[in-house]
């Protein structure tokens, strides 16, 4: 496999602020430049918004060596707006002659973080198949992904800040930017890594509940947090 | 006149002429049954993308915070009976203009987690839901069809799972299907989403893995 020179990190939260997508991609994108790669990153909620923008997204993963995309998971599968990039990026790339647009120094390659809050990272399965299936159909070669569970408890804060509960994260996507960056796959280490949530599944459940109980009270809405205002068709 | 009404979210993205031929069967097999059709074309609506703030469980619970089209994708969806997906297979997913709509239907569910076979899903805010019926229209132009099929077959699947309709089905159309076979598969898909959970097979080889019936958990 070909030795990346570049990498392009593609957002894929449609979160204005920090996201726990973002805060993933970065530190990906981190450990990859001190590596020795040059790095970019986009939006896609900025792209879906704008023609222009879409445009030069398409221009940049045709330049870049390596793109990482990061993302949440919706309702089992990718945001709205990412689909729609992977769907303006395939037809992009399809154009002309049939034939992928060539890049800078070859086939630009594709590796995906997929995060949701639930605490199994096998939620983002089906995400992640979709991620594969736009890497052959955009003529890119497929680099692997990474699944994530537990998003919630990163708060879209910098991985580094948030000690030693995303040390087995920080560790997957350590050997994830060493094969990289090497032109080589996600390794399985790094995937098994990653998809480790540190603390019991039932304890994140019970926090996550107790977190949404005190949103919804902060919000004057604890009383009405199970309402049902379209029962009874 | 059935009192059942049928909510069909159309997320064509062009007027693809296999996808057309599909939705009109599926309307004209639907009124044909005495179903209230409400056929929602996406693709003219403006609605915005899902914020990801989840303002809809923790400041107005079940209802969207945007005030666009939005937030009537709940609202919809709980007063109907039959929900129906019509979506060109995309990378094995939803297009786009069906996944803009979809990813404002976590109001009908509840915050709080569940433990579900095993795993972790959202709690129901409802006593009941609408069935589920998602068909999907599948490029020759695919670099793997039986893949993208089965990625198709295993995200319905899941989508059944959040809120455990009684009956679900789902089932792929392949592009190059002529009028004849696609009101065969429609006719088929229309009278099999009565069976729980069963998945359809459509009479053509590379959707073999949708001959098996598969049950949803409950």
């Amino acid at each position: 496999m070909r030795v990346p020179r570049s990498a392009l990190l593609l957002v894929g939260s449609p979160k204005a602020g920090r996201s726990a997508s973002g805060a993933l991609g970065e530190y990906l994108l981190d450990r990859l430049a001190h590596r020795g790669l040059t790095t970019e990153m986009m939006s896609v909620s900025k792209a879906y918004k704008s023609p222009a923008e879409a445009e030069a997204l398409c221009a940049a993963v045709d330049a870049a060596d390596l793109v990482v995309l990061a993302s949440p998971l919706y309702v089992d599968s990718l945001p709205a707006p990412v689909m729609k990039m992977l769907e303006i990026v395939a037809e992009h790339r399809r154009q002309g002659d049939g034939a992928a647009p060539a890049a800078a120094h070859g086939t630009p390659a594709l590796v995906a973080i997929v995060q949701s809050g639930f605490p199994e990272a096998d939620h983002n399965a089906v995400a992640l198949a979709i991620c594969r299936a736009f890497a052959c159909a955009a003529g890119l070669d497929w680099r692997g992904g990474l699944a994530m569970g537990g998003g919630g408890m990163t708060d879209g804060r910098p991985l580094g800040e948030l000690g030693g509960m995303m040390r087995q994260r920080m560790r997957a996507l350590d050997l994830a930017a060493a094969a990289l960056a090497a032109g080589q796959a996600v390794p399985d280490e790094a995937v098994t890594l990653m998809s480790k949530l540190p603390i019991p599944a039932v304890l994140y459940r019970l926090m996550g509940d107790l977190g949404w109980r005190r949103q919804a009270r902060s919000n004057g809405a604890r009383r009405r947090l199970r309402a049902r205002p379209f029962a009874g068709g | 006149m059935s009192s059942r009404r049928v909510l069909l979210l159309d997320g064509r993205r062009d007027d693809d002429a296999t996808l057309v031929s599909v939705s009109a069967a599926l309307d004209d097999g639907l009124r044909a049954c005495g179903l209230a059709v409400d056929h929602w074309l996406l693709r003219d609506e403006a609605i915005a993308p899902c914020a990801g703030c989840f303002g809809c469980w923790v400041k107005t619970p079940g209802v969207c915070v945007n005030r666009d089209a939005g937030r009537a994708v709940a609202e919809r969806i709980m007063k109907s009976d039959l929900l129906i997906f019509l979506t060109p297979v995309t990378f094995g997913g939803y297009s786009s203009e069906l996944k803009k709509a979809l990813d404002h239907i976590i109001p009908i569910l509840l915050p709080h987690f569940r433990a579900v076979d095993g795993g972790t899903r959202h709690r129901l805010r409802y006593a009941e839901y609408p069935d589920l019926l998602a068909v999907g229209v599948l490029s020759d132009a695919a670099a793997d069809p039986a893949l993208e099929a089965e990625t198709f077959r295993e995200l319905v699947a899941r989508n059944a799972l959040n809120f455990r309709p009684e009956h679900w089905a789902a089932g792929v159309v392949p592009s190059e299907a002529g009028p004849l076979e696609i009101g065969v598969i429609v006719s088929g898909l229309l009278g099999k989403v009565g069976a729980r959970g069963e998945l359809v097979s459509i009479g053509h080889p590379r959707n073999a893995a949708f001959t098996a019936p598969e049950e949803v958990a409950s």
